[in-house]
């Protein structure tokens, strides 16, 4: 691996976020792409951020400023970016259900997704089923992500799936779910298809969706 | 001589209105040999919940686990009355508490409104759902960014309407409760009181990337409120929790938290004790610091909904802290909001058995009882209490 590329990764790693960009221009100066830089540096510096929060020696707000890094880095990739790719790219629903306004574990997820080259749908926090159906359907995107930390609010997740199946789209989604008050057990009790209990575990099952189809 | 008539003032003045007086001003010789009498007598018979929690705060077998169903918004539904009613109505908010203490049971109260009650104050735009948990107006945080912290303004307690209304709150349910249980103050850390006007993934950034405009904003917050913990002292309660949520996995790193919030709550937990008050701390994050949080608030009580830092079960969590500090907690909310009356019994005793041993366990849930969910679990839960010791 290239040291301008390892040196993406340990930025990333050390949350150093005055450095980042002149460190991925510094790849894009040698002649390194941007998918490369996403997928070599970000992609494997996250995952190793992700890997030290699960083990514990990472913390929430070391998962946010990373996710700042990353957030920081880019514009400066994205200016350089192939359009095809770009469009190319696979759509994922992020919402936080209706009744909950938590989103610090939405926005993570979201930046971690973003960063690994998934085109990230926001629709923000105490978002109806209905909503989230119709952007499914208007946008096209296969991939539904929902959030919820209020234990009270976990029916809304049975609203989109029953919504998904009214509406037809059923078996053309993945919805996933995660957020304090979730569990597997409640996955299989909603009728969902995956629950991931951090944002790299969102990450690992949205990949696997998409390489099984 | 007249320090001491000083403090017998102190402990005759509540008890002759029938109050608790603060547990802190009795000698620690009295309250061994009391705790040692009453778990001597809860074997052969029935302990009075005070005498019950007197004997699992000395870390003594009382005669069953005592049990905190933390039933707070919930409450409202026991009388009728929406979230907003509940949240800024004193009146209200003391009758439902009441109505839940009355009909639902346990031994300690934790009267408190919601997580805002001390950003609103601070001039935080709040939204008031008929259906849920008051919030700050997430859209309009108070801090718009990180220069922000150093120009937040102290506030007067005098004109600060909502910590009234909790102060208010206390007052009556600390007199109504008397001495059939423990009523608990409660407050909000700093960093918690600032995460509610800023939002949490600014503020964990701007701990990192700006601690002392952070730490200046944290100073402002904890002045304010020293003074709000000192007028719940005043209104007779026995012990006032502190809620440091980001001293965990879910917050900041433990140097990190150590060095941001630390200090403050040091300074808050001191304050509550020379009033001779009870501290518990409350932290319902996942692999909460224990140890640090005990080194800088020597709390007597830690409710927690997750096993700590450095614990893998019960037994690992009983056998590093059990000693140190009364365990209040763990039974899962999502569980009381969906199960059904036996597992929740199951649940209880699974808690029972690896945390009441030898005393120093409040059978509670890991947070506040989930407050739309159907209360007939909290029921349960009480019961709980008296079924599985």
């Amino acid at each position: 691996m290239k040291e301008s590329i390892q040196q993406v990764i340990r930025t990333i790693d050390e949350l150093d976020i005055d450095a980042i960009c002149s460190v991925v221009q510094h790849c894009l100066d040698e002649g390194i792409s941007p998918e490369e830089i996403i997928e070599s540096g970000i992609s494997t510096g996250l995952s190793i951020v992700g890997d030290k929060f699960e083990s514990g020696q990472y913390f929430l707000a070391d998962l946010v400023m990373a996710g700042e890094v990353v957030r920081e880095a880019m514009p400066v990739l994205q200016e350089k970016m192939n359009p095809d790719m770009t469009a190319a790219r696979e759509r994922v629903i992020l919402a936080t259900v209706q009744g909950d306004i938590h989103e610090i574990g939405k926005n993570i997820v979201g930046l971690i997704l973003s960063a690994n080259g998934f085109e990230v749908i926001d629709l923000g926090v105490d978002v109806s089923a209905s909503k989230i159906i119709d952007t499914a359907r208007t946008t096209g995107a296969r991939l539904i992500g929902l959030s919820a930390l209020l234990s009270t609010m976990v029916g809304s997740i049975r609203d989109v799936v029953e919504a998904s199946a009214k509406a037809g789209i059923r078996n053309q989604l993945k919805i996933v779910i995660g957020g304090a008050c979730t569990s597997d057990d409640l996955r299989l009790e909603m009728g969902a298809d995956a629950y991931g209990e951090t944002a790299i575990d969102a990450l690992r099952i949205f990949k696997g969706f998409i390489a099984a189809t | 001589m007249s320090q001491d008539k000083g403090i017998f003032r102190k402990l005759g003045k509540p008890l002759l209105q029938g109050m608790i007086p603060p547990p802190g001003l009795f000698p620690e010789k009295f309250l061994d040999a009391l705790s040692g009498l009453c778990s001597l007598r809860g074997k052969v018979s029935r302990l009075t919940n005070v005498e019950r929690l007197i004997t699992t705060l000395r870390h003594r077998e009382p005669d069953r686990v005592p049990c905190c169903p933390l039933v707070i918004s919930g409450s409202r539904r026991l009388i009728g009355a929406s979230f907003p009613d509940f949240a800024l109505k004193p009146e209200t908010t003391t009758r439902a508490l009441m109505a839940a203490f009355d009909l639902i049971g346990g031994e300690v109260v934790i009267p408190m409104l919601d997580l805002s009650v001390e950003a609103s104050d601070f001039g935080q735009t709040m939204i008031y759902p008929e259906n849920s948990t008051p919030h700050p107006d997430y859209d309009h945080p108070l801090i718009t960014d990180h220069t922000g912290y150093q120009k937040l303004k102290r506030i007067n307690l005098r004109d600060a309407r909502r910590m009234h209304s909790l102060v208010e709150v206390l007052r009556i349910v600390t007199r109504q409760v008397g001495m059939k249980g423990v009523v608990s103050g409660f407050c909000f850390g700093p960093l918690g009181v600032l995460c509610m006007m800023r939002g949490a993934e600014h503020l964990f950034r701007e701990c990192i990337l700006y601690p002392t405009e952070v730490m200046a904003a944290l100073e402002t917050i904890t002045g304010v409120l020293a003074e709000f913990i000192e007028a719940q002292c005043e209104t007779g309660v026995a012990a006032i929790t502190l809620d440091t949520l980001f001293a965990s996995h879910n917050g900041l790193s433990k140097p990190l938290w150590e060095q941001m919030e630390g200090p403050f709550v040091r300074e808050l937990s001191s304050l509550i004790r020379s009033k001779g008050c009870i501290v518990g701390v409350h932290n319902c994050g996942h692999g909460s610091y224990f140890d640090s949080q005990i080194r800088f608030m020597e709390p007597q009580i830690m409710s927690f909904a997750e096993l700590p830092e450095g614990c893998n079960t019960l037994g690992e969590l009983k056998k590093r802290y059990g000693d140190q500090v009364v365990l209040m907690g763990n039974m899962n909310t999502s569980l009381l909001a969906h199960a059904g009356p036996c597992e929740v019994i199951q649940d209880a005793k699974r808690l029972i058995e690896a945390l009441a041993d030898g005393g120093g366990f409040v059978l509670a849930p890991g947070c506040e009882y989930p407050p739309n969910a159907p209360l007939e679990n909290a029921f349960v839960l009480a019961q709980a209490a008296k079924l599985c010791t």
